[in-house]
């Protein structure tokens, strides 16, 4: 490994070296990825603070400065870098009592605090982040005005594609606290439900608590449902073994079993392999499957090669080790 | 504001970074003389041995060699060494452009073709490509490849840029080539400007540009300047929808398939209705003057692309 020291001079863009082992002859060095040498997490310094790192007068001030920033662990590495930045541009005092100010409006766990949304380092006019410390989630006001609220660069917030008028917007601010419970609910139903749906439960909560609750509790069962149908869909791709009335469901799409037999099988209990060839595709059909047995669903028999019997035999280990072990070639 | 300090130029395992007790940065280039010095050099750059390389970056530089010319040069020589580059270099030299505009065939070193040129000082320069040459099969190709063949251009191993090239007639061509060489001067940083803009063109009014800059005229040069810097800002804003949505009054702006631009506001979703160039004008105008777009059509609702999850 080769370590070349040199003199150098830095314009803020690029370094003119000048190594004596090229005769002095200038070489221009530009950089990219700038980090602080005791520090582990892959954080880039911007360029326009090097020169505070170069400089020995400054060079302690600048480390300390840049380590604090980066302990309070904003969630936006763009907000140490603007403060990095400001630095450079207006000194230590200015971007200090930013930064104090930052650390002054960080929430506190468990009480709900409004925040302007800020992607980039940037506030979002339009939509705003309601926080208790430990969650966010970023709501569409489309009145809400730039820079109305500090920006959030502590909590990362879900976005729930929900909008609220003026007039809602201010009853939420009433009701924080029940507003951000509603939230924390419609966060574990985005997945399963349309955008519209959360919408109309956002809005029932506005206008009629009753139907509210009774939509809430609709389509939580139906997000329940849901979830578990992705979890069988999931497992049943994963290679995992279904366990059924009738037997398992097997879908061996895994090396070295050959393409063409890459199938979903039924296994009865007594070890019969037979292809599914219908009502499995859909994650819905699967789940129907999965739940009402292979009753309604077309089977063939199959001949299979080794290799896919052994893993078969592989999936049905854990479920059925007996079952298992009469599938071995 | 400069500053001066000491630093470490350190070699990793993957790279090679500048260093201080605080510090660190990955090197991303190294020049020296102006000329980009390729990564598997670095160890050689910093031994005790650099004296033949800096030899041949010297003189890569003297004759300001184009970047895949120069990467050429530094390929041969990590295969062969200094001796089997001088010859080329020589070469090289004999034909540098040393300040002044000149001809030379093709746009970058890579194999170039009988209608392709570039006029350049080495500082500046425009890619001119004679239009109506393909394969040479007709009767008019033949014509114009045996005109072509006449102009015996040295190879352009000296200056590169990626644009597409000024695509000109043989006759125009043959006018410009004819400039005596105090005209050429003159002419060729106008030429330069507009092989800048060229991708905003019609190949007409290239033609009509380049007519007027032969005729010392570059009103329509400088009318075709402004254009393109207004389609850059277009396309720019237009590709943002790349990935992303944009906020706009009422809503936000969603890229479909096939180009297809969304409004989505609150419960509704919009198509606008335009093609092309006017829905890229739609789509700046939205977002730099925020207005909402006037030719909308609502998407029904057993319309709306699944993924919009409206």
């Amino acid at each position: 490994m080769i370590e070349v020291k040199a003199s150098c001079e830095f314009d803020g863009q690029k370094f003119f070296v000048k190594p004596p082992i090229l005769n002095d002859e200038e070489a221009i060095v530009e950089v990219h990825h700038i980090r602080l040498k005791k520090r582990e997490e892959p954080f880039s310094i911007p360029i326009e603070y090097l020169p505070l790192l170069l400089n020995n007068e400054t060079r302690q001030h600048a480390v300390a400065f840049c380590e604090f920033a980066l302990q309070q662990r904003f969630t936006q590495d763009d907000a140490v870098t603007d403060l990095l930045k400001l630095v450079a541009k207006k000194g230590f005092t200015v971007a200090e009592a930013v930064l104090d100010n930052y650390i002054k409006e960080r929430p506190f766990i468990s009480k709900v605090r409004v925040y302007q949304h800020s992607e980039y380092g940037r506030e979002y006019a339009g939509s705003a982040d309601f926080t208790d410390g430990l969650q966010a989630f970023e709501i569409e006001i489309p009145t809400l005005s730039h820079k109305k609220y500090p920006k959030n660069i502590y909590v990362k917030p879900e976005s729930l594609s929900v909008f609220l008028t003026k007039t809602q917007y201010k009853k939420a601010l009433r009701r924080i606290d029940s507003f951000f419970t509603l939230l924390q609910k419609l966060e574990r139903l985005t997945p399963f439900v349309t955008r519209a749906t959360t919408q109309k439960i956002t809005d029932a909560f506005f206008n009629n608590r009753t139907e509210c609750t009774l939509l809430l509790s609709k389509f939580s069962k139906l997000a329940n449902e849901r979830a578990k149908r992705n979890e069988v869909y999931d497992r049943f791709n994963d290679g995992k073994a279904l366990e059924i009335e009738e037997g398992y469901l097997v879908y061996p799409n895994v090396e070295p079993v050959p393409y063409s037999e890459r199938e979903p099988y039924f296994i009865s209990k007594t070890g019969e392999v037979k292809e599914i060839k219908n009502g499995w595709r859909s994650k819905e059909k699967l789940y129907k499957l999965y739940l009402n047995g292979i009753k309604n669903v077309e089977l063939e028999d199959c001949g299979i090669t080794e290799k896919t019997r052994t893993a078969i035999a592989k999936a049905l280990k854990e479920v059925a080790p007996e079952l298992a072990l009469i599938l071995l070639p | 504001m400069n500053v001066k300090s000491t630093v470490s130029i350190k070699q990793h395992t993957s790279s090679w970074k500048i260093e201080t007790e605080d510090f660190e940065a990955e090197i991303s280039t190294i020049r020296v003389h102006d000329v980009e010095v390729p990564h598997s050099l670095y160890q050689q750059l910093f031994s005790a041995k650099s004296a033949k390389l800096r030899d041949i970056i010297r003189f890569v530089s003297k004759i300001s060699l184009s970047e895949s010319a120069a990467n050429d040069i530094f390929r041969i020589y990590m295969t062969q060494g200094k001796a089997a580059c001088m010859p080329l270099l020589l070469e090289y030299e004999k034909f540098a452009p040393k300040g002044k505009m000149r001809f030379y065939n093709g746009f970058s070193f890579f194999s170039p073709g009988i209608d392709e040129f570039t006029l350049t000082n080495g500082v500046i320069g425009c890619a001119i490509k004679v239009a109506g040459y393909n394969l040479g099969e007709s009767t008019e190709e033949k014509r114009i490849k045996a005109e072509l063949s006449t102009f015996n251009f040295p190879k352009n191993v000296y200056y590169s840029q990626g644009n597409r090239p000024i695509e000109i007639p043989l006759e125009q061509f043959k006018k410009l080539h004819a400039n005596p060489q105090g005209q050429v001067e003159k002419i060729a940083p106008s030429l330069a400007r507009l092989n800048l803009i060229v991708d905003y063109l019609t190949s007409k009014r290239v033609e009509k540009i380049v007519a007027d800059i032969l005729n010392n005229n570059e009103e329509s040069l400088i009318s075709a300047e402004t254009d393109a810097k207004r389609r850059l800002k277009r396309d720019k804003t237009f590709r943002k929808l790349y990935g992303k949505s944009i906020r706009v009054p009422g809503g936000r702006l969603v890229l479909g398939e096939k180009d297809t631009v969304y409004y989505l506001t609150r419960n509704k979703l919009f198509r606008l209705n335009y093609t092309s160039t006017q829905l890229k004008e739609a789509v700046f105008r939205a977002v730099s003057k925020r207005t909402v777009p006037l030719k909308l059509i609502e998407v029904e609702k057993a319309k709306i692309p699944k993924w919009i999850n409206l």
